[in-house]
């Protein structure tokens, strides 16, 4: 069920309007400017080209269907860097969300300083994935990092961090998941805001223990955050963590950590596979917009909006 | 009037031959004399970083100072994807960068891009002196017998090893080992004398000693003559008996705790090497001072030797590296000055200085002469070993390198192959004949778009 | 909620322990990068700081990191001032005016959150080659001026402002943009400053983009610095890439903490005001 963005009971009846015709087209202009030929018209036509084979430098388009889908799906390493993908972000997401939520219903305590805590605990948000994938790769560096270090003296073990796949994959995660605590914490700061403090306290009243106000009062309370969050870090996970990747791992060992946007790049910048390319990337847009709409049809029905 | 219609006769005959031949030198020619006068200003891109930045406009800057009519602005562009990836996109919006630097495996994609000037067809305007360059560096980049790209840094693998340890462990530091059985002999030694060692052996995860070892076999990569003789391969040959025989003894070595798997890159095998972790590794001839001042650092004394071969393999090694073109796309001063600069770049004086600063083969052999007259192979047995190598391999249509319009795809294939048969995921056997087969496929699309 | 002094120190407890893991990647990076090479390889390695802060002057050098820096600022700049302006105006008009096709229009704009650009990066790569835009300030710039975020935190925001302002405001005759200007801008103080981070830190950190938009070392933004920092240093120098990686991080950092207030402000989305 689609909400129309304007017209919800309040403001229908207590909206007024400025009454000019054109200044609002006027107003809007230089915005689809943009949009119009900085994403929309490259978005058709990179969906467009994925049903051609492209010359590696474009001198010619040969017309080929479905052609570039169908080698993708039955292409092991594609399938592969796609179950990689979704594992990844489930990761992220799973991880990132409990521990942010976690830490911000400690940090939305009336405590002092808690100001202070909070700015300290957001702040590797504004660091970007690409330096959180330098960090990570030095921290994991089988000759000297200081993660390496102390998990050999913790447990004896030299474990192959960045050489071996499944822990190269845990490696990624843990950097990508890190990088965005911040901002997954702070909006739900927010949300937490919008809790209503008397249910809380009549909940209180009532006997009800910390755990069972969390999850009849606080958890429902904060569904729109969390539906809003499961999107954002569902986009980052597969869109944004390129830079992490390109820096802590370039995809390796063989594939482990090759998610879609890696082989995206790889197809499109190294191997000159352009019609490939394109036709990953339309996979990609299908995925998102797949997993949002899934989004609005589950979650969304629980969203509880005040 | 019979006079004048005679010596207007006799002056268009003579004057005929002059405009009759209708070739373009003689055109270029009287361009040439045009270039001489009017100030150009040419683009060189190159991949090379670090030290070697300085190094190469140290280059350019005496090239100005011979041609001070031609100013070139010179850029590290990044990696030789990036640098081939940017020219892509200046091609586009129609100013490519008149030199650029692209690594050798591009050879035949480059020529085939419709955004470069081929060496052959301009190369009269400033004739070079192929014969003087080394064999296996020119013929690296010549196609059918015509030169497309000018050499620029070549290298070829070289046997690295610690000849301190060798001691240890009484095997003789003087008599490194040359066939594949002999490093699996020394490799054991070295485990049983020196446990301290992670391995005895070790090299990065990279294709490049893969197809070396075809050309040490003189084994075709793909069919067609390896790509050579002007046609395009239409089938990825390197799963056949040389190939399963050399990765057999590579993932053998692997599994049996002689070889260290160090991942792909270049920082991890060298670092290896360096601080005693193995004893012995492949790597670039351009590693030779580097690998040489990290042992000792530690007190130990380097050795090299010729890669191993299989027993009665009989071929050489190609070249590896960066080669530079010149784009299409010019007028012709502009392609002249660019011609200049990529000439006197693989001349003698530039290519000594190029080599002391980097370790890569001079692309002229009157360069070794010179090297040699200075007495260098003394102060430096190291680079005399890998000069070695490079003039004792014979030239055949296989130790000239494959040629492959999709050779870093391949390559990637390759790599992944050997991590499956390290993982046990699939035997040599299987692995190389799946990557044999989408490298083909790989190649199939492209002759298709090319053609 | 009443609260025991022990419960108190446990929370203060357990927040600064989260704080310390939460920093602490960054806090031994940044000991790394005052160490020499040999600092840097010693086993077991060295958690304290030296003072080798030579790493910092060869980071610069190593891959003109000045340049880049500048590069990376004006960038981010002229995108956030753009985007903020665009998204003003345009969320001005979703808001205050009714006009045919409004419902669809915001729609539009919403949905181009699902184009992030590694979606459309094919085809705009084409196209922003063909303008000649490569390895401009244009090419990395204009892409990025219209924002789907910042239009709706704004849409957002002009609805929590009393209806008896707008009212007021057209009987005595205020031009819509007298309006925006005098009353509106004021009032979003807030998210303007929230805007600002989030899209400073975005564009400061964007790196698929800059990849491929720029190919000469004196267009090159911070971030390809970072990857380029790597593949000279890694060899034997992490010390210097993460001198480089610290240098990197201030310009957001600093904004960040500089702009908290107001960003924690302008994320409160309800109905405090």
């Amino acid at each position: 069920m689609r909400r129309p963005p304007f017209n919800s009971e309040r403001t229908k009846a207590m909206q007024s309007y400025f009454h000019n015709k054109r200044l609002p087209y006027v107003l809007l202009l230089p915005t689809f400017i943009i949009l119009i030929v900085f994403l929309f018209y490259p978005a058709f036509e990179t969906f467009r080209l994925s049903f051609y084979k492209v010359h590696p430098f474009g001198l010619k388009k040969i017309f080929a269907g479905l052609y570039n889908f169908t080698n993708l799906f039955t292409d092991e390493v594609y399938i592969k860097s796609f179950t990689t993908s979704v594992v990844f972000s489930v990761a992220v997401v799973v991880v990132g969300l409990s521990i942010s939520l976690m830490i911000a219903l400690m940090l939305n305590q009336d405590v002092k300083g808690i100001k202070v805590y909070r700015t300290l605990l957001i702040w590797p948000y504004a660091l970007s994935p690409a330096i959180s994938g330098a960090i990570f790769r030095f921290l994991f560096n089988p000759a000297n990092g200081y993660m390496n270090h102390f998990f050999q003296v913790a447990t004896g073990l030299n474990a192959e961090w960045l050489t071996n796949g499944s822990l190269a994959i845990v490696v990624v995660t843990v950097a990508a998941t890190w990088k965005n605590l911040g901002y997954n914490i702070i909006f739900y700061l927010a949300g937490l805001q919008n809790v209503q403090k008397e249910a809380i306290e009549s909940a209180a009243i009532d006997g009800a223990g910390a755990v069972k106000r969390f999850i009849y009062i606080t958890f429902p309370m904060l569904s729109p955050t969390t539906f809003f969050l499961l999107i954002m870090n569902i986009i980052y996970s597969y869109f944004q963590s390129f830079g992490l990747i390109d820096v802590l791992t370039e995809g390796g060992p063989a594939n482990a950590t090759n998610i879609l946007i890696y082989q995206l790049y790889r197809d499109f910048f190294v191997n000159a596979k352009t019609g490939y390319a394109a036709a990953e990337s339309l996979i990609l847009f299908t995925l998102v917009v797949l997993l949002t709409l899934v989004q609005f049809k589950t979650t969304g029905r629980k969203v509880y909006y005040q | 009037m019979k006079k004048v219609l005679l010596v207007m006769c006799s002056l268009i005959l003579i004057g005929l031959p002059l405009f009759a031949g209708g070739q373009p030198e003689e055109m270029e020619a009287e361009k040439e004399m045009v270039e001489i006068t009017e100030p150009v200003t040419i683009q060189f891109w190159h991949a090379m970083g670090g030290a070697r930045i300085d190094l190469i406009q140290g280059i350019v800057d005496d090239f100005m100072k011979e041609n001070p009519d031609i100013k070139v602005e010179v850029q590290y562009t990044g990696s030789y994807n990036d640098t081939l990836n940017k020219t892509k996109a200046a091609s586009k919006a129609g100013n490519a960068p008149h030199v650029f630097h692209i690594y050798e495996i591009g050879t035949l994609q480059m020529a085939n891009s419709g955004i470069v000037t081929p060496i052959y067809e301009i190369e009269d305007w400033d004739p070079i002196d192929w014969d003087a360059f080394f064999s296996p560096v020119k013929n690296y980049y010549t196609i059918d017998g015509k030169h497309y790209s000018m050499p620029f840094n070549s290298s070829t693998p070289l046997l690295y090893y610690n000849k301190t340890f060798f001691e240890q462990a009484g095997l003789d530091p003087e008599d490194p080992p040359e066939t594949f059985a002999e490093v699996v002999e020394y490799a054991k030694v070295l485990k049983e004398k020196l446990p301290q060692l992670e391995a005895p052996v070790t090299w990065n995860l990279h294709s490049w000693y893969f197809e070396e070892f075809h050309c040490l076999m003189d084994a075709p990569l793909v069919n067609n003559d390896n790509g050579r003789k002007g046609e395009f391969p239409t089938e990825a040959v390197y799963n056949g008996k040389a190939g399963q025989q050399i990765l057999d003894w590579w993932t053998g070595m692997e599994k049996d705790g002689l070889f260290l798997d160090v991942g792909p890159g270049w920082a991890n095998h060298r670092a290896a090497f360096g601080s005693g972790e193995v004893a012995m590794i492949m790597s670039s001839t351009s590693d030779v001072n580097q690998l040489t001042g990290l042992l000792k650092e530690n007190g130990w004394e380097m050795g090299t030797g010729y890669i191993p071969r299989p027993e009665g393999a009989k071929g050489g090694v190609a070249i590896g590296g960066g080669t530079l073109w010149i784009s299409n796309g010019h007028p012709d001063d502009e392609l002249l000055a660019a011609l200049k600069l990529v000439k006197y770049i693989s001349s003698d004086g530039p290519q000594v200085a190029w080599h002391k600063g980097t370790g890569y083969f001079p692309v002229r052999k009157t360069a070794m002469d010179q090297l040699e007259a200075e007495g260098w192979f003394e102060e430096n047995p190291n680079f005399r070993t890998a000069f070695d190598q490079l003039l004792e391999s014979p030239y055949t249509l296989n130790t000239a390198g494959a040629l492959m319009g999709v050779f870093p795809e391949s390559r990637s294939l390759v790599e992944t192959a050997i991590q499956k048969v390290y993982a046990g995921d699939m035997t040599v056997k299987e692995a190389l004949d799946e990557a044999a087969e989408k490298t083909t496929k790989a190649m199939l699309e492209w002759n298709e778009l090319v053609e | 909620m009443k609260r025991t002094k022990l419960q108190s120190v446990l929370l203060h407890t357990v927040i600064v322990f989260c704080i310390l893991i939460v920093s602490l990647p960054v806090i031994l990076s940044f000991v790394i990068s005052t160490q020499t090479p040999a600092e840097v390889y010693s086993s077991p390695p060295k958690i304290l700081p030296s003072g080798h802060f030579a790493n910092y002057a060869a980071a610069w050098r190593s891959v003109s990191l000045g340049r880049m820096m500048l590069n990376s600022t004006i960038i981010a700049v002229a995108v956030t001032g753009g985007k903020i302006v665009f998204s003003l105006l345009a969320a001005f008009a979703f808001t205050y005016f009714d006009f045919k096709g409004k419902n669809f229009l915001f729609f539009v704009v919403i949905v181009t959150l699902l184009l992030p650009i590694p979606v459309r990066i094919v085809a705009l790569f084409g196209i922003v080659s063909s303008f000649g835009w490569i390895d401009t300030y244009a090419g990395l710039i204009f892409p990025f001026l219209a924002s789907a975020t910042g239009t709706f935190l704004f849409v957002q925001r002009f609805r929590t402002i009393p209806i008896e302002l707008l009212d007021a405001a057209k009987m005595d005759g205020c031009h819509p943009m007298r309006y925006l200007f005098q009353v509106l801008i004021p009032l979003s103080k807030n998210s303007i400053g929230a805007l600002t981070v989030i899209e400073f830190i975005y564009i400061w950190n964007q790196y698929l983009w800059p990849l491929m938009a720029t190919n000469s070392e004196h267009m090159r933004v911070v971030q390809i610095g970072v990857k380029m920092l790597i593949q000279a240093e890694a060899m034997n120098n992490w010390g210097v890439i993460m001198a480089g990686v610290m240098i990197t991080m201030i310009p957001p950092l600093f904004l960040f903490f500089l702009m908290q207030e107001s960003f924690m402000k302008g994320f409160a989305l309800a109905s405090e005001k």
